[in-house]
């Protein structure tokens, strides 16, 4: 009896206990980030405190997902587009758009910028199409997107992956 | 002593399942009271005997925008809905496959917005479509052509493997239910009173590539050549809501006119068609102008059906009595749930 209920345990314990994780550091993190004035939007941060620090936008909206509670949020703000997901009750910053050229990101690119100016300022991109240059961060699961015509820079986004 | 060792491990082989059989009922996500979308695949198997002239497949703009009891009501056509948050084109290919076993629809109606994802997206919504579908080789291909990097086809075969942590977030809803559900949907429609007017005027944000991913393009064509090889006609929808989160771009509507062209497929863009349709953004949507709640859907469903009838032949069935009894009772239900909203 006790062999059985040993066995049985075990099973449970097995089913119970199986749990996934890991994830890597990112080395690469500092491309990733954009500054408006003094203040650094992270992609993943808490959007609270971020949101605070950039005043009342221009534009809001929000768009509730097809079957899950809490809403995906944009704010528009002078020359950027910032939207936000829900996780656990809390907004998180998902991306950042650059919409025109009265901004440029820390590394001093913004849109009208030329396709060369982008390769020295940030290096070979990941992935180059005639219409976009795309920078990879595997380890945070973000990109940074220059999109491209006539080799200009037409919008500036910065994404959060997801699955 | 061999006879009793045996007997042993028969006992614990047989409480191991009943066991692990409970646990997995109690774990699973019940999808009655939150996430309710998550319950409509499974619905569909309630119906006795389906025949149905329209069978819709697509995400939540077909389970959110046609009301199948106001198809019967207006037009006497029969219909259903198996729709699911987020289908992709896949889910969308196999659903209809499988279920083009069971029946054969007149029409096959597949919303296109889905089109967009050439991927495999979300676990979450993976789930939704595809652990209330019965067994089948369609579900099998299914599963394969949608897991993400994390999933494993050995978790949809025992979910318990993949909620067994749930059991940190058990609720009433699991005990409740553990065992049986309730019908939340009218022929796949769920219904939403609730009123949040309003439409976002927000720009989308625009893409590098506009181009329909290649896989879910050719999941549209193994669609057509399905409902081709059974003799169903297919129609290409896309719902008249377009939200800068949800947004269907022109340059992809030109290649849906093009594929439509090419391949003898009637497309119907509703978008543009949102005051013919006499839909009021300030009353028939639940959400923002995301989705539509029933006066919304109402509407639509009204204009598609005139579509229905007069352009593609289906005929009015209101005659036959069978059906007029089990449609009555079907209205009778969705008029319940219409009217508590009200009072």
């Amino acid at each position: 009896m006790k062999k059985i209920i040993c066995i049985l345990l075990s099973i449970l314990t097995l089913f119970t206990f199986v749990s996934c994780g890991g994830g890597e550091a990112d080395t690469d993190a500092k491309k990733y980030v954009f500054v408006s004035g003094n203040v650094t939007v992270k992609l993943d941060d808490p959007a609270e405190p971020i949101l605070s620090a950039l005043g009342e936008p221009r534009q809001y909206s929000e768009s509730p997902s097809c079957a899950f509670d809490g809403l995906d949020k944009v704010y528009v703000y002078a020359g950027f587009k910032l939207q936000t997901y829900p996780q656990n009750g809390k907004d998180f910053i998902l991306s950042v758009e650059l919409t025109d050229d009265s901004v440029a990101t820390p590394e001093g690119i913004s849109i009208g910028a030329g396709k060369d100016q982008v390769i020295t300022a940030y290096g070979t991109p990941d992935s180059e199409t005639d219409t976009s240059l795309t920078y990879k961060s595997d380890a945070s699961k973000i990109t940074l997107q220059f999109l491209l015509r006539d080799g200009k820079v037409t919008n500036i986004q910065y994404q959060k992956v997801t699955e | 002593m061999k006879k009793k060792t045996i007997i042993g491990c028969v006992c614990i082989t047989l409480a191991t399942v009943v066991l692990l059989g409970f646990l997995q009922a109690l774990l699973v996500p019940k999808y009655m009271t939150q996430s309710r979308e998550g319950a409509l695949i499974a619905e569909y198997y309630l119906e006795k005997e389906p025949d149905h002239d329209v069978l819709f497949v697509g995400d939540c703009e077909v389970y959110e925008s046609f009301t199948p009891p106001t198809l019967w009501e207006e037009y006497g056509i029969t219909s259903y809905i198996r729709g699911s948050a987020q289908q992709l084109a896949w889910h969308s290919y196999y659903l209809l496959e499988e279920t083009l076993q069971r029946e054969t629809p007149k029409i096959v109606v597949f919303n296109v917005l889905s089109l967009k994802y050439g991927a495999p997206q979300n676990e979450a919504y993976n789930r939704m479509t595809l652990d209330g579908m019965k067994w089948s080789s369609s579900k099998i291909d299914a599963i394969r052509a949608s897991m993400t990097d994390e999933e494993s086809f050995a978790s949809y075969v025992f979910p318990l493997l993949r909620f067994h942590s749930r059991w940190k977030e058990l609720g009433t809803e699991d005990f409740t239910y553990l065992f049986s559900r309730d019908k939340l949907s009218h022929n796949g429609y769920l219904m939403q009173t609730r009123v949040k007017g309003g439409k976002s005027d927000i720009e989308p944000s625009p893409l590098a590539d506009y181009t329909l991913p290649e896989t879910s393009m050719a999941y549209l064509d193994k669609m057509r050549a399905l409902c081709e090889e059974k003799g169903v006609t297919l129609i290409l929808i896309k719902a008249p809501t377009n939200d800068w989160k949800y947004h269907w771009y022109d340059e992809w509507d030109e290649q849906i006119i093009t594929y439509a062209a090419e391949n003898g497929v009637d497309y119907y863009n509703f978008i543009p068609l949102d005051d013919q349709i006499g839909i009021d953004w300030q009353t028939d949507t639940y959400d923002g102008g995301v989705h539509l709640n029933v006066y919304g859907a109402e509407k639509l469903t009204a204009y598609f059906g005139a579509i229905l009838a007069e352009k593609h032949g289906l005929t009015d069935r209101s005659g036959d009595a069978e059906l007029n009894a089990l449609w009555q009772e079907k209205l009778d239900d969705y008029y319940a749930e219409r009217n508590a909203a009200n009072e």
